[in-house]
């Protein structure tokens, strides 16, 4: 139980597409790993590659350096929950949790055992003589996680296990998991479209997309951080203005934008008169600017929502319109319709404009 | 894997393809040269014309009736749908040729229908009803075939979105346009899958005709220049003809099809409103639906009757009862056999296509093996090859071999029975296997298990119902397959029933009430099996589809 994975330069063409595109990762022992990307990226792709139901046109995949590029699904010992559970109708509960000891020959008492407590941790003891179908949705997920948890496998891998779950459902679940991985620490990948769900579970996220990892690292630096205008965009909402260098001083640049002189700090390199894209999250936006904020921008206020949580501004500065998202709890209703934000320079990401 | 697809293909091209190309080349190369002496023959000509006359004719009766029962049963709000629904299925449980032998009698010059219409006064004189032959098989074949129309509508009718036809109400169109636009045109495709089938049952059904004994129909000379083989070309020429013939409607059949083909958008079906119509209306319905059931039952009904009196002359019903016939059936030598050998042929029929159909629907549905579309088209293939010649090319190609049909049919029978039944049994079980989501395996070998554990263990118990019903539409539907039947088994000993039955209703004396007797045997067998599948499958999801 419990093992690390390397994917190494893995490539898979269907007919003359290209799903994944020289695609390596590597996943440490008790990782929870999420592949975060829009549908077609190739998430779901590079699971079945790990799990063994497709096989790569090159590349190899290691378990604790044993390579298992060549060894059948059926000897991996990896788990999968599916997107749609995939259930066994004809099974009870009981029997589609046993199923996997069963076919590894274990004795009667101890698969019991074993069944029931799993059914115990997912809270569905009392369920285990119904079939699944008569169960409801958030249920049959939580069996089909018991399914995949009772063989201890090395790796767990869930593709989409919440899409098909109401939201309030998705939010439980999702708690769940994170709860049950914290308590048991299998290694798990997660594959998922939904940045939220990501964040909130791993350890380390890679963004897939057209079939190439562009952004790999944890929650925080992929959001803050990614080194790629794609990723940044969806990983979050997103202001985007476009300028031009001025002016370089030890990692800190003069950007000369629509809305006016920015500096933006960068990792990057970027030349004089360089054209860039400027962006910056909503929530980054100070609203007032603190005093000893260096970006300081006046600006109109265009629009005002309240949502509860959140207040939603849409600003306006020389034509180019941009959102800011404040905590409604430090903001009161702007008397005036325009106002002075403010935004760290860190904040700012630069991105070559292409 | 790969060593299943390669025997399957083997057997499909030593039982489908060989003795077909076989046929086709040999009736081409006569044909080539005897066309004109064959044409010249009068009989011939006028077989040719009857035989299409009387397909097209039953095409357009099955489509009268057949239209306006599939929208009744889909829209209008009638009481007892449900009994409805299952009766109009009845007609088909028996062929035509077993009511046949029991309307030669019922439809005779001084049978129960001539002497109620005398005794109404409709008529003076009693009317000939066979007196061409032609009428009687037409009114045998429309009465039995027009479920089937009906079936293929009703199934595109049912596959309408609802909300299409919501969507067309709700932009303001009134019942009638709604119907012309939307319903009519939806339920197109399903009509000509049934259409098709008719013509060419009609066109190629050899046991009606012959328990008529009338001879200027392209089945019965075919069937007759069996006899005589190496010195008449009559059958190469009609075999060729018909051959083509069905082919060519195939294809076109299968061409509108795919051009018409709708794939549903909305995921969801809702049900829909039936239309509510007046209490006399209702009434009207009600009372049309009955008479057309009793009609359509009345070749059945005779056939009962017939089974049990034990004399019926002059009379309307018959005037002495006797269950004697029942008891013949298990001591008459002719009626004992061809029970017995139905019984066990139609159990290996069965089991056989199960066994090749759940590993072509496996093939077909489960792997990416190069060339599974050509083991598609086999298996297809009969459907497009009307059964007769099939028939006949068994007896030409595997004639002097072991498996000689004239010398031991029983192989062969088998053989076409399951080649016969097969693109249904494989469609049923394609669909099945499209049914069970593929993660569902996938599921299970991520678990652990191995391709066999997985195919034990949760592909079969998943195709269950699906397999039970395969068997048993197999099993009842070659009960009563008439032309293989006819045409390759000649001895005794290896009769099977619908041989039996034909060969007792030739006889004088006894011989057509214990005909009867075994025909409705038949029927309550097929009866069960309707009534078996209807409830497994929990719908009339009867294959007739092309």
């Amino acid at each position: 139980m419990n093992a690390k994975l390397a994917a190494m330069n893995i490539r898979k063409k269907y007919h003359d597409t290209v799903i994944l595109d020289d695609v390596s990762i590597s996943v440490g022992k008790s990782e929870f790993f999420a592949l975060l990307g829009p549908s077609g990226s190739g998430k779901t792709t590079l699971l079945r590659i790990i799990a063994g139901f497709v096989s790569p046109d090159s590349g190899k995949i290691f378990v604790e350096d044993r390579d298992i590029t060549n060894t059948p699904a059926n000897r991996r010992n990896m788990a999968m929950v599916f997107q749609n559970y995939s259930l066994w109708p004809h099974m009870t509960v009981f029997e589609n949790v046993a199923f996997g000891l069963r076919i590894r020959k274990m004795p009667a008492s101890e698969i019991k055992e074993k069944v029931n407590r799993v059914l115990d941790m997912v809270d569905l003891k009392q369920h285990s003589t119904k079939k699944p179908q008569q169960l409801s949705g958030g249920q049959q997920q939580r069996v089909a996680l018991a399914r995949a948890l009772v063989i201890e496998p090395d790796i767990l891998l869930l593709d989409e296990p919440l899409s098909n779950l109401d939201a309030h459902l998705r939010d439980q679940l999702r708690q769940e998991i994170k709860t049950l991985h914290k308590n048991l620490g299998i290694t798990t990948i997660y594959v998922t479209h939904d940045q939220k769900e990501a964040m909130y579970l791993a350890d380390t996220i890679a963004v897939m997309l057209n079939g190439n990892i562009v952004e790999m690292g944890s929650p925080e630096i992929v959001y803050q951080k990614p080194s790629t205008l794609q990723a940044a965009r969806f990983l979050g909402q997103l202001n985007e203005v476009c300028g031009v260098v001025k002016e370089v001083k030890s990692g800190l640049y003069d950007i000369e934008t629509d809305i006016g002189m920015i500096k933006a700090k960068s990792a990057s390199e970027f030349s004089i008169n360089q054209q860039v894209i400027a962006g910056f999250r909503p929530e980054f936006i100070q609203f007032p600017a603190h005093p000893n904020t260096i970006n300081k921008i006046e600006c109109e206020i265009d629009l005002y929502e309240y949502a509860g949580a959140f207040i939603n501004l849409v600003l306006k500065k020389n034509h180019t319109i941009f959102r800011a998202v404040l905590p409604a709890i430090s903001f009161s209703q702007p008397d005036k319709k325009t106002c002075v934000i403010g935004i760290n320079p860190e904040n700012i990401l630069l991105f070559n404009k292409q | 894997m790969k060593n299943l697809f390669f025997a399957l293909l083997l057997f499909f091209v030593i039982f489908t393809g060989y003795p077909l190309v076989f046929v086709f080349w040999k009736s081409a190369d006569v044909s080539i040269h005897l066309f004109p002496i064959v044409w010249s023959s009068i009989s011939v000509r006028q077989s040719l014309f009857n035989s299409i006359f009387l397909a097209i004719s039953v095409t357009i009766a099955t489509s009268i009736i057949g239209f306006p029962l599939a929208y009744v049963m889909s829209f209008v709000k009638i009481p007892a749908k449900n009994f409805w629904r299952k009766a109009f299925l009845v007609p088909l449980v028996a062929p035509p040729f077993v009511s046949a032998i029991a309307m030669r009698q019922i439809l005779s010059r001084f049978g129960p229908v001539n002497l109620v219409l005398m005794k109404l006064g409709i008529t003076t004189t009693p009317i000939d009803f066979l007196g061409t032959g032609l009428t009687g098989i037409f009114i045998l074949q429309v009465l039995h075939l027009y479920p089937i129309i009906y079936l293929n509508i009703l199934s595109s009718l049912e596959n309408i979105e609802t909300s299409c036809i919501e969507a067309a109400e709700n932009l303001g169109a009134s019942l009638l346009q709604n119907f012309r636009k939307i319903i009519f045109p939806l339920s197109l495709p399903g009509y000509f899958a049934g259409a098709f089938l008719v013509f060419i049952w009609s066109l190629t059904d050899l046991g009606t005709p012959i328990v008529f004994d009338y001879p200027n129909l392209i089945p019965v000379l075919i069937f007759q220049s069996l006899t005589d083989i190496y010195s008449n070309p009559a059958g190469y020429v009609l075999i060729i003809f018909i051959c083509i013939l069905a082919m060519i409607l195939f294809f076109f059949t299968r061409y509108l099809l795919v051009k018409m083909s709708f794939v549903g958008i909305a995921r969801y079906k809702t049900t829909m409103e039936p239309l509510r119509i007046s209490t006399p209306v209702s009434i009207a319905i009600s009372v049309s639906l009955g008479l057309l059931l009793f009609i359509s039952l009345l070749p059945h009904i005779s056939v009962i009757l017939n089974s049990i009196s034990q004399r019926w002359f002059f009379t309307i019903l018959p005037d002495r009862w006797t269950f004697q016939y029942y008891r013949d059936v298990f001591l008459h030598p002719i009626a004992k056999i061809s029970l017995i050998n139905s019984t066990v042929y139609c159990i290996i029929t069965g089991i056989l296509i199960l066994a090749i159909s759940v590993a072509t629907g496996m093939i077909l549905s489960r792997t990416q093996i190069k060339g599974k579309n050509i083991l598609e088209s086999f298996v297809i293939l009969p459907m497009a090859v009307p059964g007769i010649v099939f028939a006949f090319s068994y007896v030409l190609a595997f004639s002097e071999t072991t498996i000689d049909p004239r010398n031991f049919p029983v192989f062969l029978l088998i053989i076409a029975y399951v080649l016969r039944r097969l693109p249904f049994a494989v469609r049923a079980v394609v669909a099945n296997f499209q049914q069970i989501d593929i993660s569902c395996e996938e599921a299970a070998f991520n678990l652990g298990a191995s391709r066999w554990k997985t195919f034990v263990s949760i592909t079969m118990p998943m195709l269950r119902s699906g397999i039970i019903a395969g068997f048993i539409f197999s099993f009842a539907f070659s009960m009563m397959e008439v032309s293989s039947s006819l045409i390759l088994v000649n001895k005794q000993q290896y009769f099977p029933l619908a041989k039996g039955i034909y060969q007792l209703a030739g006889r004088i004396t006894d011989g057509p009430y214990i005909a009867s007797a075994l025909g409705v045997l038949g029927m309550i067998v097929s009866f069960a099996a309707l009534m078996i599948i209807h409830r497994i499958s929990g719908k009339q999801e009867i294959s007739f589809s092309i």
